[in-house]
This record gives C-alpha cells, sequence and structure tokens, in this order.
C-alpha cells in the first residue's frame, strides 16, 4: 500500500468542516465515458503525475462494453450470463484508486482527468465520478 | 506495456473486471445496515471467502468495496481546468458498490466467479444472487495492455 499522498501541491484551502481529512483516504475516480475515447498522450501524462506524486493505488482501463455481460447465480450456483447491452448509454471506461489527504485534492486530480482533449485537441470536459473506497473494505 | 501473463499450462490470462455495479438504494445488498446482525456477518465472511480464494488459487489482482455514494459528486474540468463538482445524487437509481479484477483463463472463468460472487447469502443466508457486470480490461491492437499509468 502507498502511503497517503504528499507530493500534490495543496495550494486549495482546507476547511475545518472537510469532514473527509483523514489519513487513509482512498477514492475511485470513476472515468465514465459517452463519446469517443479520450487522447492518450494526455491520459498517459496523467497516470505517470499520479504515480510521481505517490498517490496512485492502481489504474484500469476497461474494454468496450460491446462484450460485456451481467451475472447472476442461477439455482445451482451456475453463472447465467445476459447482455451484450450494445444501447447502453453511459459506462464505466476506467477507473484510477487514488489515496490522498483531502476529497479537494480528488476533485483537482478528477479535473485533470476530465480535461483530456477530445477531437480536434479541444480541451476536454469527461465527467469524473469521485466515490470514496470503505475503509477496511468487507471485500478484502 | 507489459506482456500478456501467461498460465502453468502457457496458456495466455485474460484480464476482466467484475462489477457490482447495479446496485439499488432499495437493494437488499445496499440495505446491509437494515439486516440483523448475524446476516451481516454471514453475508461479510462469505464475501472475505471469495477473496480469500482467489488470492490462493493467484487470480485476484485487486479488489475494493465503496461507500454508498452518499457523498459521491462528478467533477469535470472548468475553462480553466479547474474542478466543477456536480451531484451529491442521493437519488442514483443504480451505483457501483464494488469490484474485483481477475486474471484467468477465459470468460468462463470470470462468469463462474462472478456467479460465485452473486450467491452472496443475504437475509436468513438465502443467495441474493445479485448482478455481477463482467468487463475484460482494455488491451491495444497489438496485444499486451492499455495502462493508464
Amino acid at each position: 500500500m502507498t502511503k497517503p499522498g504528499r507530493g500534490v501541491s495543496q495550494n486549495h484551502e482546507i476547511r475545518s468542516d472537510d469532514v473527509r481529512n483523514e489519513s487513509d483516504f482512498r477514492l475511485v475516480l470513476q472515468l465514465v465515458e459517452g463519446g469517443p475515447a479520450g487522447e492518450h498522450g494526455h491520459m498517459r501524462a496523467f497516470g505517470k503525475e499520479l504515480k510521481d506524486s505517490s498517490v496512485l493505488v492502481s489504474a484500469q482501463g476497461l474494454g468496450f462494453p460491446g462484450a460485456a455481460k451481467i451475472v447472476r447465480a442461477g439455482p445451482n450456483g451456475e453463472p447465467i450470463t445476459d447482455g451484450v447491452f450494445p444501447e447502453s448509454k453511459e459506462f464505466l471506461a476506467g477507473c484510477w484508486i487514488i489515496e490522498v489527504e483531502t476529497v479537494e485534492q480528488a476533485y483537482k486530480l478528477a479535473a485533470r482527468a476530465s480535461a483530456t482533449p477530445g477531437a480536434g485537441g479541444e480541451r476536454g470536459s469527461i465527467p469524473i465520478g469521485v466515490r470514496r473506497v470503505l475503509p477496511g473494505a468487507p471485500l478484502a | 506495456m507489459k506482456m500478456a501473463a501467461r498460465s502453468a499450462k502457457g496458456a495466455t490470462l485474460m484480464k476482466y473486471m467484475l462489477l457490482m455495479n447495479n446496485m439499488t438504494r432499495s437493494d437488499v445488498y445496499a440495505g446491509v445496515s437494515g439486516w440483523q446482525q448475524q446476516d451481516i456477518d454471514v453475508h461479510i465472511e462469505f464475501m472475505k471467502s471469495v477473496t480469500s480464494s482467489l488470492r490462493q488459487s493467484g487470480e485476484l489482482l485487486s479488489t475494493e468495496g465503496l461507500e454508498v455514494p452518499d457523498h459521491a459528486v462528478v467533477v469535470r474540468a472548468g475553462k480553466n481546468g479547474e474542478p466543477v463538482t456536480d451531484g451529491v445524487f442521493p437519488e442514483a437509481k443504480e451505483f457501483l458498490a464494488g469490484y474485483w479484477i481477475v486474471e484467468v483463463a477465459d470468460a468462463e472463468r470470470a462468469y463462474q466467479i462472478a456467479a460465485h460472487a452473486s450467491s452472496a447469502p443475504g437475509p436468513g443466508g438465502a443467495p441474493l444472487n445479485m448482478p455481477i457486470e463482467v468487463r475484460r480490461i482494455a488491451r491495444p491492437a497489438t496485444g499486451g495492455e492499455v495502462n493508464l499509468t
């Protein structure tokens, strides 16, 4: 596990009501993609920045949802698959898990990812969901 | 870019993300706090056993559970790249509750693991049979993996 991020500049004001200000503060930045794929150079530079500032826990890009299935357990626990859902409007394109000291840091980083240039190299404005990871996750 | 991992038999392994992605507030899963303590304990033990068996088989790459989305926001870059936040969305109909990333021999194995997780016990120990979305991790056409870092 990486240490909570220290390398990211903190020129934002930390308010006393910043209830999220805990030492082990993991967040998922969800890249929700509805349009064309972003520009990979920007994403790579952003990924490197996260890594260099030691806030990055992990990062994944997902394949297009053209082959995605929904799976449920059948009566005997066997997999029952449903899908593909080619018409789904919004889908998860990837995510970053970061460890930071405040949620404002997470928002700043999410904005950096959001600005990934799109078609024609214009500054993008991709929506990035920011969710907190459960401390002491029951999955683990 | 890394080369794709191989199994002991030399088969190329594939990475999948198993997402608890269709949870709703009315869903029994999201309502874990309303369950009897014993049901919660049994459920959590089951989830831990899913993780430990995947760890033992060497198929687990990572797993996380997420908080209910009471504080989740959507962020976009503003004109000067500053974060513009939108939300909270307390009425969000479906949300991601957690995920596993696994490395397996084929899609069928990923579906098997998803079905096992789907059968996690709910109230009274009855299987929830919750929906688990199975998505492959992206790869470029040249082989290897797309790496956001």
